[in-house]
């Protein structure tokens, strides 16, 4: 054997020796997880030894996030800065200090004073603000320190980290493989960036993060029998919605809309040629929150109903056009969901009784028609006609601006909650539901609803008559923002769609 | 022999790679013990500290009684006097200098024991046994924020009831005192003589003043009571610190919307007489003491463990301090500023709250997560009691 080839097989055979041997000395991998009772004292355990429990979610080794060392969303930003800046004007990026949220877990909390409160929260939290369930912030107790991602919402390291999920668990049902730090060593990111995005779920390797199922983690919601006592009460249903819908038949997965960067051209371009559009990916989510994404809104409202500034690096006014974007595309979104139209007679007389319909067609969602907390956000008809002298003949659906009242009489689509003295729950203390019921039921994927309306015609009404009806979408009833938010602002309406006819009077 | 370029490649990629193997890895660190002799803990002294605050606090609330009462004889005379008139115009016209002078006074006792307060809140709200007190005296919603506030009834001398007004001192007092709530106000005066009427400018109406007063001095009377039979064991002194340290946001957002940072736009009734960067340092001053005195305890058990919370007693101590001394000396501070302080200052305490957390467990202390209060069984019903009218000179 050649010198070179000699030396070259006895270095490859001592490193082999030393690297077999060094596989021995190693201690074993050790992630930076902590665990109740050793590392984090006085956690309240009172129905198992789950920490997160209500909430559904887990990490791959049991242990809790140690404070002291969770990523922020600040940190990825340093390569990932178009990710971060779509991301930091979502709904995604203050699930946890939004201040409508941070209002009914008070309320729901005091609710509950002296009966767990506190601990039931987690049920909540498991989706709202995992970061600080996971590393033991809702606690009776403060018995860990802070962290800034804990007041990021769903923050990058809680999804990037997740293997697996169960959708119809729901309730925050991802575990997470999140408590080896040693993966965000920027060093071994730099060396490596393919183990990087492998071992950060990128889509690319891990199909999870591309599929429904992934979703239906946080958008199935169960109240379980440890808040109040009965059977589990199913409370949102997104992903069966979906999961029972055309949608799924086709493969088209919850993040092909909602993660494209223009929801409402993925669904018009979907319905025109029916050809399943590329999936682009944008961190935006865009859903239905049009409140907290506009950044036109007086007073700075806007920041405030965030739950202050965005983290991260982000000036004031770029930040403000990222919501404003947000905003647009969530409004697109909205008007892409449904269709509108109007059957009506080919004349009326007048002193006599109008007949018309109202055809809503879920058009666009993968989902119900609306979807999601129902007993907040609301969808409903408004539906006027009037004469040619401008005369309002009937005016069905009417909002009052002043107020934020609805007409009582509208045909809207509500979910009615009822504690258990059959009084009216008005601002999302879930932990005290009873029972429910709907004022009209959600309109399934590509599924339509017709509504019939009635009303006189008058002797003197001069034709044509014009009819206009509008869909309408609010994202909150107007008693929480007035009784629990205690704002003195009117929640405005979005118009989802308009339809108009003309009928002469003959 | 001499070596090839290969091997000696080789072999530092082997030798690199051992040494990446055994660099330091980012984990949890563990605390040590250090192994030196035990000491004793001094409760007594936090109990002499809490006692001595009480005893203080109640001597002013006894004073501010006495001037309440006063105050409310004047008016009483001039009504039977002058029934035509309104008498907080007529003390006013005839009597301005004695009344500003009262009012002045009371004023300097009702900051008198609102102080003493503060300097044992951290104490008595912390503890489970005494922490109703604070409810009652400084902290309790009323009815109308909060339906599980604390159940009492307040009478008037003239028959007049209030269902569970909320706390003596930022409820009833202090907007009395201060005129910051209408229907507590007698009359708008200028009293700096300035020309105008401004904020906290106004005689106080004498009923509720005087009904409000004794009810702070009876309670006052009550919690000292409760402060002196009380005997503190290091479960109380560890639960008070782990209660009460993380709550700074909540003091931080009240001194957001007091006028201290908002000027005439702020939203609070209360915390007009004194800032409540007061409070704040008040309360950790409390702590700071109770954790000097207990901690040998966890010196014992982790030396490194005890310093880091004594520097963290220190480090928050000296930024709410710097904060409250720039105030003094006439910083207006904006709410953007006051919430990012807040934010700061949380952040420390909750780090510090769960470093206390760590020392009572490794001290064996136990900390009942559920622990429910002391509360009297029947919701206490304080009836204002006034004295023969008089004139107020």
């Amino acid at each position: 054997m050649k010198t070179p080839i000699r030396f070259l097989v006895t270095g490859g055979a001592l490193t082999l020796i030393v690297l077999t041997s060094a596989a021995f000395l190693l201690p074993d991998p050790q992630g930076t997880g902590l665990s109740v009772g050793e590392d984090i004292p006085f956690y309240s355990l009172p129905w198992n030894d789950n920490p997160f429990f209500p909430g559904e979610i887990r990490t791959a080794d049991g242990k809790m996030l140690n404070s002291q060392n969770i990523l922020a969303a600040e940190f990825c930003a340093q390569c990932h800065e178009k990710e971060y800046r779509e991301w930091v004007s979502s709904i995604h990026s203050v699930t946890g200090p939004d201040i409508l949220y941070e209002t009914a877990i008070r309320n729901n909390e005091l609710a509950h004073k002296n009966r767990l409160g506190k601990e039931k929260t987690r049920w909540c939290d498991a989706c709202h603000e995992p970061v600080n369930l996971l590393m033991g912030e809702i606690n009776p107790l403060a018995v860990v320190g802070p962290s800034q991602a804990a007041t990021e919402g769903t923050t990058c390291v809680i999804c990037h980290t997740a293997e697996g999920t169960d959708p119809l668990a729901g309730n925050g049902a991802l575990t997470l493989d999140i408590n080896d730090l040693n993966r965000y060593n920027e060093a071994l990111i730099m060396a490596a960036p393919g183990e990087h995005a492998r071992s950060m779920q990128a889509k690319t390797h891990n199909p999870l993060m591309g599929s429904s199922d992934f979703c239906g983690a946080c958008h199935t919601e169960i109240r379980p029998s440890e808040i109040n006592g009965g059977q589990p009460m199913h409370l949102q249903n997104t992903y069966e919605e979906w999961r029972d819908s055309d949608y799924a038949d086709k493969n088209i997965q919850c993040q092909d809309c909602h993660m494209h960067p223009d929801p409402a051209a993925y669904i018009s371009e979907l319905n025109q040629t029916g050809r399943i559009p590329e999936r682009i990916v944008s961190h935006r989510f865009v859903g239905v929150n049009y409140l907290l994404t506009d950044s036109n809104l007086p007073s700075n409202l806007v920041t405030f109903l965030r739950g202050g500034l965005p983290p991260g690096d982000i000036a004031t006014d770029e930040w403000k056009a990222e919501l404003l974007e947000q905003n647009r595309l969530i409004r697109g979104l909205l008007q892409a969901a449904a269709d509108l139209s109007i059957s009506a007679p080919e004349s009326v007389s007048p002193n006599s009784e109008g007949a018309l319909s109202v055809t809503i067609s879920n058009s666009g969602a993968g989902h119900s028609l609306p979807t999601g907390a129902l007993d907040q956000r609301h969808i409903w008809l408004e539906v006027k006609a009037t004469d040619a002298a401008g005369k309002v003949v009937y005016h069905s659906g009417w909002f009052d601006e002043k107020t934020g009242q609805i007409d009582p009489a509208a045909v809207i689509y509500l979910k009615i909650l009822n504690d258990v003295a059959g009084e009216r729950i008005y601002e999302h203390i879930l932990f005290n539901v009873a029972d429910y019921t709907y004022t009209r039921d959600p309109i399934p994927a590509k599924a339509s609803d017709t509504v019939d309306y009635a009303f006189p015609i008058p002797p003197a009404v001069q034709g044509p008559l014009t009819v206009d009806a509008t869909l309408w979408y609010r994202l909150a009833l107007q008693e929480l923002v007035t009784y629990s938010l205690k704002l003195d602002i009117v929640l405005p309406p979005v118009m989802m769609e308009q339809a108009h006819v003309e009928i002469p009077i003959r | 022999m001499k070596k090839h370029p290969i091997a000696l490649l080789a072999s530092s990629l082997t030798l690199g790679i051992c040494l990446a193997a055994c660099a330091p890895q980012i984990a949890p660190t563990a605390a040590t013990a250090s192994g030196e002799p035990a000491a004793e803990a001094d409760l007594g002294a936090v109990k002499v500290y809490a006692a001595d605050q009480a005893a203080r606090m109640k001597a002013a609330t006894a004073a501010l009684r006495a001037g309440a009462e006063k105050y409310q004889a004047a008016i009483a005379r001039i009504k039977l006097e002058y029934p035509d008139q309104n008498p907080y115009e007529y003390l006013w016209s005839h009597h301005s200098d004695a009344a500003r002078a009262l009012l002045d006074q009371m004023r300097a006792d009702w900051l008198e024991s609102h102080t003493h307060y503060e300097l044992n809140e951290g104490i008595i709200a912390g503890i489970p046994s005494l922490a109703y007190y604070d409810g009652w005296l400084d902290a309790g919603p009323p009815a109308s924020e909060d339906p599980e506030a604390i159940q009492w009834t307040l009478i008037l001398a003239d028959g007049a009831r209030l269902e569970s007004p909320g706390n003596f001192f930022h409820n009833l007092t202090e907007p009395a005192l201060y005129g910051t709530v209408e229907k507590y106000v007698g009359l708008p005066v200028d009293l700096n003589g300035d020309g105008s009427v401004g904020v906290s400018e106004a005689l106080p109406e004498a009923e509720i003043l005087l009904a409000s007063t004794q009810g702070l001095d009876m309670a006052a009377a009550q919690a000292l009571e409760a402060v002196n039979v009380w005997e503190p064991t290091l479960d109380d002194a560890f639960m008070a610190m782990v209660t009460m340290i993380p709550t700074m946001n909540e003091y931080f957002e009240q001194w957001k919307l007091s006028a201290f940072v908002s000027g005439n736009d702020f939203e609070q009734t209360g915390f007009i007489a004194a800032s409540r960067l007061l409070d704040v340092t008040g309360i950790l001053k409390g702590l700071d003491l109770t954790y000097d005195n207990i901690r040998p305890v966890v010196g014992n058990v982790d030396v490194g463990l005890d310093a880091q919370i004594d520097s963290g007693f220190t480090d928050l101590v000296t930024y709410v301090n710097d904060l409250y001394t720039k105030e003094r000396a006439g910083t207006v501070f904006s709410p953007e500023e006051a919430d990012a302080f807040g934010t700061e200052a949380q952040d420390s305490a909750s780090a510090l709250a769960a470093l206390v957390a760590q020392a009572a467990a490794k001290a064996g202390i136990s900390l009942d997560l559920e622990a429910e209060g002391w509360s009297p069984d029947t919701p206490p019903i304080i009836e204002a009691s006034p004295l023969a009218p008089a004139a107020i000179e």
